[in-house]
């Protein structure tokens, strides 16, 4: 597997279970034996010159450009119970989505801005794990733990294997 | 047929999100529109017990939107709190720093928000009304905005150092120089990026005088306006006393910030959890005003850069002597303010003092007490500390720009809601441009989290009764 990948986790670790994605790109670098930075404001290492961990608080339209560098990319962030899953792996294509009211991008819309401008299609994955609450605390619930490990486990056996198994646990 | 009631919610997760409900009337007008905010309060609680000097670190994670805003207002605070004043050449740094948030944010905005809306036609197909809709019509002007949030975005990493939460401005100045390096590489990507919101000027010139009709029947109405000035009333996003004027341009007052509790109060109403800061001496609703780029320009006599000034010029001559009214002109607003941004980042790297190593002051006066004020790219953004002689948070107050426009976005929704909505059929045009009536306010609804999938909107139609009669989701 030579693909370079991109691991984009989003969410605010200062609210509970929405920074569950910090905590799944922690648990992916203790997999690959890459040293886990301090704190989400510290850059992660690049692993075997070819797969890079990045945190944001949200997604941006710039890190289009990032995305753009990459043969797949798997973004990882919180769901509320509209999606009934414990966590949720699919495959995404690029498509803009719009935002009625705020400066809210998704990985679609970052996928599409991405082939629109950078004309770059990698291959786009979506990990994500149910979030119960959202208080304003650091730790996440203990269910959104348990999930959290499964989706570390999903996106390892992806790294490993070379082959993306789309999951929903409930 | 029977009233009905339209309902359009913003599927999220968390408190902070906005709901319109549009009560309709048997005969298919809008009998009356309504805003309601679900606000978020529970930040300031959760800073009671830190101390002083953490405060800059917490308060930008009350949003991902605007952190640097939040960064440097509370900065601005604990100046005040520890009796320290930033030494001249730390104001200019953290001055630079808002510059590049008011780029990054503003920027965003008009090209990526509101440019679809202008460009494309509020009536356009929303499946193209969009960025990637806007690149097809002009692959050009989409790189170009891209490349102007990205070099707002690189002036706040440059200085703030990380990539989600600045650590740059202390109690006293900032925690680090800037460098002749990386003076020049900001400098590198300014004339583009002043090209560029020249570019969206002339767009917006150019749709205003096509669709002059539309902007002058679309959420206009009187209120007064509210934001900082320089000495000589110029506009100022930094630092200065807070002007208000009244409906017919009549200064009203113009205090010192921290005395902004003598000025303003807070009214509630039963179907909105926001409140509705007002003018006291001419109580609420009469002592309403605007916040933001509209407010900002309303206020300013002049601005202290060139070429901005010069679009101030024509923005004045709108309002032909009064204060420009229409809601769809804080667009233009905005641009002229991001042009001015854009030229005090090269006033500032030109300033000798710059890149001193002065840039922390050091020697303490505790005094207990601190306000820090700032105009966001929404609006007036104030934080008020009160502390114990340790340096530990006692009390937090916290009005934030989108607080300042409440009165102003329902008045929007229900104004362009009673001009545009006939029924019984409910185009999506109709309700875009509701939709759009909140966008032009750039408000803050995100409040730090952030959900999987887009943000639907459900216009929900219910009769009288409660009775669910039609759902759209898009």
């Amino acid at each position: 597997m030579a693909q370079k990948i991109l691991l984009l986790g989003y969410g605010n670790p200062d609210r509970e279970d929405d920074g569950v994605a910090w905590h799944v790109l922690k648990g992916v670098a203790g997999g690959l034996s890459i040293t886990v930075p301090p704190s989400p404001d510290h850059p992660f290492e690049t692993f075997d010159g070819r797969i890079e961990l990045i945190f944001m608080l949200q997604l941006v339209p710039e890190i289009s450009e990032e995305i753009s560098r990459f043969d797949a990319v798997c973004f990882i962030d919180a769901h509320t119970g509209e999606i009934e899953a414990g966590v949720r792996a699919i495959r995404i294509d690029p498509k803009f989505q719009n935002s009625p009211f705020t400066h809210h991008l998704t990985p679609q819309s970052c996928l599409e801005l991405a082939n629109s401008i950078y004309k770059s299609r990698p291959e786009g994955y979506l990990v994500s794990i149910r979030g119960f609450s959202f208080q304003f605390v650091e730790e996440l619930t203990p269910d959104t733990t348990r999930y959290a490990k499964s989706a570390i486990n999903i996106i390892l056996e992806w790294i490993n294997t070379g082959h993306f198994t789309e999951t929903t646990l409930i | 047929m029977v009233a009905q009631k339209i309902t359009i919610e913003p599927v999220t997760r968390i408190e902070g999100h906005a709901k319109v409900t549009i009560r309709m009337t048997e005969a298919g007008t809008v009998d009356h529109a309504y805003l309601h905010i679900n606000e978020f309060r529970g930040f300031e609680k959760f800073c009671e017990g830190r101390m002083v000097f953490e405060m800059p670190l917490i308060t930008p994670r009350i949003c991902g939107i605007c952190p640097v805003s939040h960064h440097l207002a509370s900065a601005k605070a604990g100046d005040e709190v520890m009796g320290c004043p930033p030494p001249r050449t730390a104001s200019l740094l953290r001055e630079l720093m808002h510059m590049g948030q008011v780029i990054q944010s503003h920027g965003m905005h008009f090209f990526e928000l509101a440019g679809p809306d202008l460009l494309l036609g509020f009536d356009a197909d929303p499946a193209i009304r969009n960025v990637a809709g806007l690149l097809a019509v002009d692959p050009e002007l989409t790189v170009k905005a891209v490349n102007l949030r990205k070099f707002g975005q690189e002036i706040i990493h440059t200085l703030g150092s990380r990539r989600i939460h600045p650590v740059f401005a202390v109690p006293g100045g900032v925690n680090k120089s800037l460098h002749p390096a990386e003076r020049d590489s900001i400098l590198k990507d300014l004339d583009e990026s002043i090209r560029t919101i020249e570019t969206g000027l002339m767009i917006m010139k150019d749709w205003a005088e096509k669709n002059a009709e539309d902007i002058n029947k679309f959420g206009v109405f009187d209120t007064g306006y509210f934001g900082m000035v320089t000495p000589d009333n110029g506009l100022e996003l930094y630092n200065g006393n807070i002007r208000l004027i009244d409906r017919e341009g009549k200064q009203l007052e113009c205090f010192d910030p921290r005395k902004y509790l003598d000025y303003i109060a807070e009214h509630v109403e039963s179907w909105s959890y926001l409140k509705f800061p007002y003018y006291k001496k001419l109580g609420y609703p009469q002592g309403v005003y605007r916040v933001g780029p509209l407010g900002r320009l309303n206020i300013a006599e002049k601005i202290d850069t060139p070429k901005a000034d010069a679009e101030l010029k024509i923005f004045k001559s709108i309002g032909n002597g009064r204060p420009v009214n229409q809601t769809l002109y804080y667009h233009y607003a905005r641009l002229i303010e991001t042009l001015f941004a854009a030229e005090r980042v090269a006033i500032l790297l030109d300033d000798p003092d710059i890149m001193s190593n002065e840039t922390l002051n050091t020697k303490h006066d505790f005094k207990g007490h601190g306000v820090g004020v700032i105009e966001a790219p929404r609006g007036t953004l104030i934080h008020d500390y009160h502390c114990k002689p340790n340096g530990q948070v006692e009390t937090v107050n916290l009005i934030v720009s989108t607080g300042h426009n409440n009165w102003a976005m329902s008045e929007a929704v229900d104004s362009v809601a009673k001009t545009y909505i006939k029924g019984p059929e409910v185009k999506e045009g109709m309700l875009n441009r509701v939709e759009a009536a909140i966008r032009a306010h750039d408000p803050c609804l995100s409040c730090s989290t952030h959900a999987v999938g887009q943000m639907p909107l459900i216009a929900e139609m219910v009769d009288p009764d409660g009775n669910l009669i039609r759902t759209i989701t898009r």
